[in-house]
């Protein structure tokens, strides 16, 4: 046991978080509300590392562990949630795609410009009306010669409308659910790939979240990604980003549980600082409690996934916790600025938004339920 | 960052695993029923190694660590909570007396707390007008020219009817608050020491609950245990390093119900199919498992800040108030799956649904956990 983050990974964060402070904190109310990053971000983060975190250093990555990059995720979490997810898309679903299945030469492609932040990446699995059942996803894959031809719809894509490279699940057979399932790289300047629109979102707005439509697009067999199972990379795919989704969520609360604890200290009711009352005493232990209790689950999902044990149950469950709790963390956080809390002059009202869609993205809470309920058999069955 | 065990860590837990199944588990129910105190169990622990867990070898303990003791702890109580925390407080009276005593001190008593002579050690802290706050205790230790005379009355004592050697706070001055409060070693058969009936409680059937009076007992000078005065800092020690024990107890009484439940809802079926297939069971199972796990590894993180000798006050507060609400919801959710069953004397989720409410209360209530917690949030959050 050593629950300790040791001192590299303890500098990493620090550089994050000098980063937050001048970079970040002074405009996250103005990109939230313009719903939007700046342009020349992605350069910066690529900078400090964050769009490369395990991507090997000969390819202008931090190669970092599991344990690392999500420390960092978290604190970026702590000044932004947008950038936080945009970092954590980019690297776990789009990069972390790549680094399963994309064959050498690919690799050498497209790495370096990912990793330094000259070209974003976004993954595009679900679609209008497949969401948790990706199984059933219906945008076709046809071989037509040399080229793979895609047609279909993608919805909620990440960088929908930003990436430079999108990585696309199709079905080159429909009938076949998980077997038919084939996963491609489409650039932004595809023919026949267009955004239909950029979806308005509660929270995380500043994140590009999009629908896209794919008509005839085509692509070179050297980007279609080789797998004799798509739907296991799928799976661990997804399992990485919700490990990096629950330490954003626990960068978000610890946000506002900061606002909070500092507001009780200085608002002052019936000549005390309200921090002295035990109704608000008892909302921030509870908080803080949750959001220890949500970080060390998301760190040991971490460590498991960097030792190679098994980590889609841990990671579930670091979810199932982590964003719940988030949620009503900044709920109470909101509460306890009263209704101050709830304009945009202070900023929980944005992390509780922003916080929501943990509850969501990767598989809803009811879906970790099933998938630890399937874990339970076998965790309970000693 | 390490989430898996050293090899002492995994052989503590194995040997109380042993324990656990093969003396504790098929007594627990029984003892349940019939109430007093667990005399072979007790000596079964002793012979295991398990009193003093956390104990330096060279006064017979296992040298093993908070972790390790935690690890033990829950795997304990899984079978037995009763048991259990008549060794949590066994374990904790040597850690204290090894960590605040003289080497006399050290020599003379912690060797008879590991290896079971003084059948158990106990601690006498609560008086009926101080609980959560030791400022109102009235509990007197009076010198004289002999050593000290002890006055009062105590209640609330674990293991009070059995117990060889008792830690006894008592006010040595007026000084306002805790500062005139001293730590006596009281050993059982001091005269003048009268153990009270055990009460009738709720659960922990198998563990004894009793007041303590004294009533002019003679104790040698050499009975103080630290400084004269720093009563209160060897009470703070103890209830801290008591927390993270509680909070490993009730997590694995949590543990055992869920595990009742889990195996429950594979067997019993409701129109046409296990009830374990209905989300309706598993939304119950999932939280339970998940809650329980977030507990687990902040009891852990506590024991082993513990261990590291880093302050720890606030994340054994932490571990305490969510382990032992958690494992109550826990416990609940299991009578719940297992249905009428699980109200009846048949099923071992109603003795855990029992023994688990009290582990809100005893080592601090959840609202003096909350109390600590906010303190500690106040003075320092977020910035490590």
């Amino acid at each position: 046991m050593e629950f300790g983050l040791g001192e590299d990974i303890t500098l990493l964060r620090e550089s994050v978080r000098d980063f937050g402070t001048r970079e970040i904190a002074p405009h996250a109310a103005a990109w939230d509300e313009a719903e939007a990053l700046p342009p020349e971000l992605p350069a910066k983060l690529g900078e400090l590392g964050l769009l490369g975190l395990c991507v090997p250093e000969r390819s202008g990555g931090a190669e970092l562990g599991m344990v690392a990059a999500v420390s960092l995720l978290e604190e970026l979490a702590s000044f932004d949630g947008s950038v936080a997810l945009t970092v954590a898309s980019h690297n776990f679903l789009a990069v972390g795609h790549l680094l399963r299945r994309a064959d050498p030469v690919l690799l050498e492609e497209l790495l370096p410009p990912m990793a330094s932040g000259r070209a974003l990446g976004g993954w595009a699995a679900a679609e209008p009306g497949v969401g948790s059942d990706l199984a059933a996803l219906r945008t076709a894959a046809r071989r037509d010669g040399d080229t793979w031809l895609l047609d279909g719809d993608k919805a909620y894509v990440l960088q929908g409308s930003t990436a430079q490279h999108l990585i696309v699940l199709a079905t080159a057979d429909a009938s076949a659910r998980r077997e038919g399932l084939m996963t491609f790289v489409v650039d932004r300047d595809a023919p026949g790939l267009e955004v239909i629109e950029r979806v308005e979102t509660l929270g995380m707005r500043a994140a590009d979240v999009a629908d896209v439509r794919l008509r005839s697009v085509r692509v070179p067999l050297s980007r279609a990604l080789a797998s004799k199972d798509t739907w296991a990379d799928v799976q661990a795919v997804l399992d990485d980003h919700r490990i990096a989704v629950a330490a954003i969520a626990c960068g978000v609360a610890r946000a506002a549980m900061r606002s909070a604890r500092d507001y009780a200290l200085e608002r002052e009711q019936f000549g005390h600082p309200i921090a002295q009352y035990q109704a608000i005493q008892w909302k921030l232990a509870d908080m803080a409690t949750d959001i220890e209790a949500a970080w060390l689950m998301t760190l040991e999902a971490a460590w498991r996934r960097e030792q190679g044990l098994p980590c889609r149950e841990a990671a579930a469950r670091a979810k199932l916790f982590a964003a719940p709790r988030a949620v009503r963390a900044c709920s109470e956080a909101l509460q306890i600025h009263g209704g101050y809390g709830y304009t945009r002059e202070f900023p929980v009202e944005r992390y509780l938004r922003n916080a929501r869609v943990a509850a969501l993205i990767d598989g809803t809470t009811e879906m970790q339920r099933i998938a630890i309920a399937h874990g339970i058999e076998t965790r309970f069955a000693t | 960052m390490e989430f898996g065990f050293n090899e002492v860590q995994g052989d503590v837990q194995q040997r109380a695993r042993t324990y656990a199944s093969e003396v504790l588990a098929p007594a627990a129910a029984r003892l349940d029923r019939e109430g007093g105190f667990p005399h072979e169990n007790l000596a079964a622990a002793a012979r295991a190694g398990l009193l003093g867990i956390n104990v330096p070898p060279d006064l017979g303990g296992a040298g093993a660590g908070a972790v390790a003791y935690s690890l033990a702890v829950t795997e304990m109580a899984k079978a037995c909570a009763a048991t259990t925390v008549a060794i949590c407080v066994n374990n904790m009276v040597a850690e204290v007396i090894a960590r605040f005593g003289t080497e006399a001190q050290r020599r003379e008593h912690v060797p008879k707390l590991c290896d079971g002579t003084y059948r158990v050690g106990a601690f006498a802290l609560s008086e009926s007008g101080a609980g959560s706050d030791p400022g109102g205790m009235r509990t007197r230790a009076r010198r004289t020219d002999r050593g000290w005379v002890l006055e009062g009355s105590k209640l609330w004592i674990t293991s009070g009817t059995d117990a060889g050697l008792f830690v006894v706070w008592a006010r040595t001055n007026d000084a306002p608050g805790a500062r005139g409060i001293s730590a006596f070693l009281v050993p059982g058969d001091t005269p003048g020491l009268v153990r009270g009936r055990p009460e009738h409680k709720m659960g922990l059937n198998g563990s004894t609950t009793t007041a303590l009076e004294f009533h002019g007992c003679e104790l040698p000078e050499d009975a103080l245990l630290d400084a004269e005065g720093r009563g209160f800092r060897v009470a703070m020690m103890a209830l801290d390093g008591g927390r993270i024990g509680i909070a490993s107890q009730a997590l694995g009484i949590g543990m055992a119900a869920t595990e009742t439940a889990v195996a429950h809802a594979r067997e019993h079926r409701q129109f046409g199919r296990p009830i374990g297939e209905y989300q309706a069971i598993q939304w119950m199972l999932a939280d339970s498992a998940t809650e329980l796990d977030a507990a687990r590894l902040l009891t852990l993180q506590a024991a082993w800040r513990k261990e590291q000798g880093l302050a720890f006050t606030r994340e054994a507060s932490m571990a305490k108030v969510f382990a032992t609400e958690r494992s109550f919801a826990a416990c609940d959710r299991a009578l719940q799956v297992l249905g009428s069953s699980g109200y009846t004397r048949r099923s071992s989720v109603e003795r855990n649904f029992r023994d688990v409410r009290v582990t809100m209360i005893y080592e601090g209530t959840s609202e003096v956990q909350r109390i600590v917690l906010s303190r500690e949030i106040m003075r320092r959050f977020g910035e490590e």
